[in-house]
């Protein structure tokens, strides 16, 4: 495997005559909102939160649990019970 | 619960809508929900969008699934058919699979818990909405946007750079709450010159994250190179961070990778923080 360390990111932008315009002569966030232009992304703290406690979850060893109960109700659950197939080993 | 019966399994690919997308959207709002991550429940249209991708990959994750499964259904954008079955069957799953669940499932509760006993706070918002990215790749691959990349890019007023910084700016400020920033943000070595000179609103510089607080800003690799936000300061001058345009791991390219990752950095790979003023 080819590791690529640290190339300078700054060197890069540098390559772009705007942007180091933009970097040498800074100016605030555009606020695309106020003229009715929405940007995409999710802006919502419960979901990030959420999110993000799945994110560092799973960086742990997949080996390990934690203190809490890990049964959940609907361990056992079937939505379709005429897909009596199992899952797959490999999924 | 009433059960019916769905229909036929197929692979589902992200842009296409069926009656068995929204059977899968369905089953995976049950599956989120039954594991306290409800508020990541998707809309039951039928249409595989982003966010029931990243959605159906948390639920997969949660019952048991593979990493590199879960992976995959961001990273092609298509849920194979035994992710589906497992979703919507959790039952039919081996043994493994169910004791993968439980294990993950526990530790997941295990940080809702440690989260639910600290206050909620501009940094915590900042660090959590850069968190739930993680996952997110350049697409296509190299070109320094896609997606929510393109997002950020364009919150600065930027076309197609390199993200380190604009993504640690875009989330300081837009969840943050973060007053003063400006497009300079993208260049690494203005963060650091701006926190050496005590500027606002990048708080003051110091050599180790010891004793910072998340959502402070992490230069890597040098003077001008890299830069990531703090998640947690760790033993030994080492940080869990949080950052935009890295890779996955230690190979491939630490300061143009083209994903949202989490990384554990060294001592010896950290240049020194910025401490950033947050609100409140």
């Amino acid at each position: 495997m080819t590791t690529q360390l640290w190339i300078p990111s700054d060197d890069l932008v540098a390559h772009d005559p705007i942007a180091s315009q933009k970097i040498t002569t800074p100016f605030a966030p555009i606020s695309l909102e106020a003229q009715g232009i929405k940007l995409f992304d999710v802006d919502d703290d419960a979901a990030n939160e959420a999110a993000a406690c799945v994110v560092l979850a799973s960086l742990e060893d997949d080996g390990a649990a934690g203190d809490e109960h890990g049964e959940c109700d609907d361990d056992e659950r079937i939505d379709d019970p005429a897909d009596a197939d199992g899952v797959d080993a490999d999924v | 619960m009433t059960t019916q019966q769905l229909p036929q399994l197929q692979v589902l690919k992200l842009g296409s809508k069926s009656d068995a997308a929204r059977a899968l959207q369905a089953a995976t709002n049950r599956r989120l929900r039954a594991r306290q991550l409800g508020a990541l429940a998707v809309k039951e249209d039928g249409v595989i969008a982003t966010r029931t991708l990243n959605a159906v990959r948390k639920a997969a994750w949660a019952l048991g699934a593979r990493l590199d499964t879960c992976d995959s259904i961001t990273r092609d954008g298509e849920i194979p058919v035994g992710v589906q079955r497992m979703i919507r069957n959790p039952a039919r799953r081996n043994d493994a699979q169910k004791s993968a669940g439980r294990r993950r499932y526990s530790r997941m509760l295990a940080q809702r818990k440690h989260r639910a006993a600290e206050p909620k706070t501009s940094r915590s918002r900042a660090v959590d909405a850069f968190l739930a990215k993680v996952g997110t790749r350049e697409e296509p691959a190299g070109s320094n946007s896609g997606g929510i990349i393109t997002t950020m890019q364009t919150f600065w007023g930027f076309g197609r750079v390199p993200w380190c910084g604009i993504a640690c700016g875009y989330h300081a400020v837009k969840f943050g709450g973060v007053k003063g920033l400006r497009s300079d943000v993208a260049a690494v070595r203005s963060i650091e010159n701006h926190a050496r000179a005590g500027n606002a609103p990048y708080g003051r510089w110091q050599s180790s994250p010891d004793g910072a607080l998340p959502g402070s800003f992490v230069v890597i690799g040098g003077s001008g190179v890299h830069v990531g936000m703090l998640v947690a300061p760790l033993r030994g001058g080492a940080a869990k961070t949080v950052e935009g345009n890295t890779s996955f791991g230690p190979g491939g390219s630490q300061s143009n990778g083209g994903c949202v990752a989490v990384r554990i950095r060294s001592a010896s790979e950290i240049t020194g923080v910025a401490t950033m003023n947050y609100p409140g």
